[in-house]
């Protein structure tokens, strides 16, 4: 195995918990459907969750964008939405409690929901831990200030315990850090954005997020098309419909459908679909994917047809929590 | 896969009718349709052989600069009636659909075969399909068969589907 991907936050924009009522709905249709069900038996409970459709079950999260890489003991967060509070739990016991602790974090940019997850992340506070920032936008080391000042929060960066690097990448190079190797693409977003092509052993993770998909073709893409060739796993934006996607122009955000093309251009053997709509509901996202299967299998026809040659994508919509491993 | 490509020419009865082909992807320039003074833009779009995310984009955001132009769309493929099912502005509401391609398959050598269905001959101005095109297999000479989701791919055409099919 070359790395995991964790994801621990796919929501965009904003954190979307669930309501008190819509928990109430979820327990309510899946008793409803057990009751209705073959085995509706008290020992079959755990039988049943396991067959009740995922979007039904769980949901896909409200997390805001944050994924954690890891290889061994070493570990990569892209990121710092509201995920990266759930990384916390994990290192609460850990030499970050002490103080020993090292962190790398690459920032895609510096939108709110890429960043609010700072805030509670405990590792920042605590004396001798080792932050390492890494960004594109020279801006790094005063945006990570300005959100630790009164009156967004009480504690001002210069009380922060940890100790914080910032480190400028320069753009479509590689950088070895902590094991990988990085290298950042432009993605298409309102406010500078960069995408990263992750790689250890042969392996290649792609972040697509966040990412209107405004430039689709290798004469589009020019210098950025690397970040979408022979990748083995990539997380792509899908915030809109394909439908939505054509009335949201210049929202940086794309649709799951340009994904596809992507991948069965540039040869991505499979793709997560993420950054879901804070207002899609679980069984909106769920839709959206039956018209993904729609224009897949679409897609897939024309290809024959044309007699192109059809290399299969595995594709599935993101879920906060899933592990996914990279291999070569 | 060729590039995308417009021309136009004029028909029997003197009307202009724009002819695209080739793969209609992110990069394709649809023609200015400003300065066409014709009262109804045709366009045939028999000779277009793909049609991805990307070009559906590019397309709808040429397509709606002429809202006020009246569209009757010829020889329309099925993979556009499939994109149609999930993006319903891919042609204005009121266009006139003057004829579309209806995919068949023999049920015995899976042998495909787009066959074509037409204004004033298999649906009505009224918006319904009346006649079913009936082929057989060139191959093993079996009665070929619809490969549609019926009800969607006519409704996509804003056309009531047969009651018998």
């Amino acid at each position: 195995m070359a790395f995991s991907v964790k994801l621990l936050g796919v929501r965009g924009t904003l954190p979307t918990p669930l309501t008190p009522s819509q928990r109430e709905d979820k327990i309510k249709q899946a008793l409803q459907a057990f009751i209705a069900s073959p085995q509706a038996s008290v020992f079959e409970v755990q039988e049943f969750m396991s067959a009740y459709p995922a979007h039904l079950r769980g949901g896909y999260g409200g997390h805001t964008s944050c994924v954690k890489i890891t290889a061994g003991n070493e570990r990569l967060i892209i990121d710092c939405g509201t995920g990266l509070s759930q990384l916390v739990p994990e290192l609460a016991d850990t030499e970050f409690k002490e103080g020993k602790g090292t962190m790398h974090i690459l920032m895609t940019h510096f939108h709110w929901d890429h960043l609010i997850g700072l805030l509670t992340f405990f590792p920042l506070f605590i004396k001798g831990n080792q932050i390492h920032f890494y960004a594109v936008q020279p801006e790094l080391p005063q945006v990570i200030k300005t959100i630790f000042q009164k009156p967004f929060f009480p504690v001002p960066f210069e009380k922060l315990g940890g100790t914080l690097h910032f480190h400028q990448l320069k753009p479509r190079e590689p950088h070895p850090i902590n094991g990988f190797t990085v290298s950042p693409y432009q993605l298409d977003h309102p406010d500078p954005c960069w995408g990263f092509r992750v790689e250890r052993q042969g392996a290649a993770y792609s972040h697509c997020v966040d990412t209107e998909g405004v430039r689709l073709t290798p004469e589009e893409l020019g210098p950025d098309l690397p970040l979408y060739q022979n990748v083995d796993l990539m997380l792509f934006d899908s915030q809109y419909t394909m439908q939505e996607i054509t009335e949201k122009v210049n929202w940086g955000h794309a649709t799951a459908n340009f994904g596809i093309d992507l991948a069965l251009s540039q040869n991505i053997r499979k793709i997560l679909f993420a950054h879901h709509d804070p207002f899609a509901s679980d069984t909106k996202i769920k839709e959206t994917s039956l018209q993904v299967q729609h224009y897949y299998d679409s897609m897939r026809r024309l290809y024959r047809k044309n007699n192109m040659p059809f290399n299969d994508v595995q594709w599935d919509i993101a879920r906060e929590g899933m592990t996914i491993e990279v291999k070569a | 896969m060729s590039e995308f490509n417009s021309k136009y020419t004029h028909d029997a009865n003197e009307d202009m009718v724009f002819f695209f082909s080739g793969m209609i992807d992110s990069k394709a320039q649809f023609p200015s349709l400003r300065d066409v003074k014709e009262p109804i833009i045709r366009i045939d779009l028999g000779d277009v052989k793909m049609m991805n995310s990307g070009g559906i984009r590019t397309w709808i955001l040429w397509i709606e600069k002429y809202r006020e132009k009246q569209f009757s769309f010829y020889r329309i493929p099925t993979f556009f009636t499939n994109h149609l099912q999930l993006v319903d502005n891919l042609i204005p509401k009121d266009s006139n659909i003057a004829s579309f391609f209806v995919p068949y398959f023999c049920p015995q050598c899976d042998l495909d075969n787009d066959l074509l269905f037409y204004r004033d001959k298999e649906f009505t101005n009224s918006g319904e399909v009346v006649l079913l095109v009936k082929a057989t297999c060139a191959e093993c000479t079996v009665p070929m068969e619809p490969s549609i989701h019926v009800d969607s791919f006519f409704r996509a055409l804003n056309l009531r589907p047969p009651q018998a099919w």
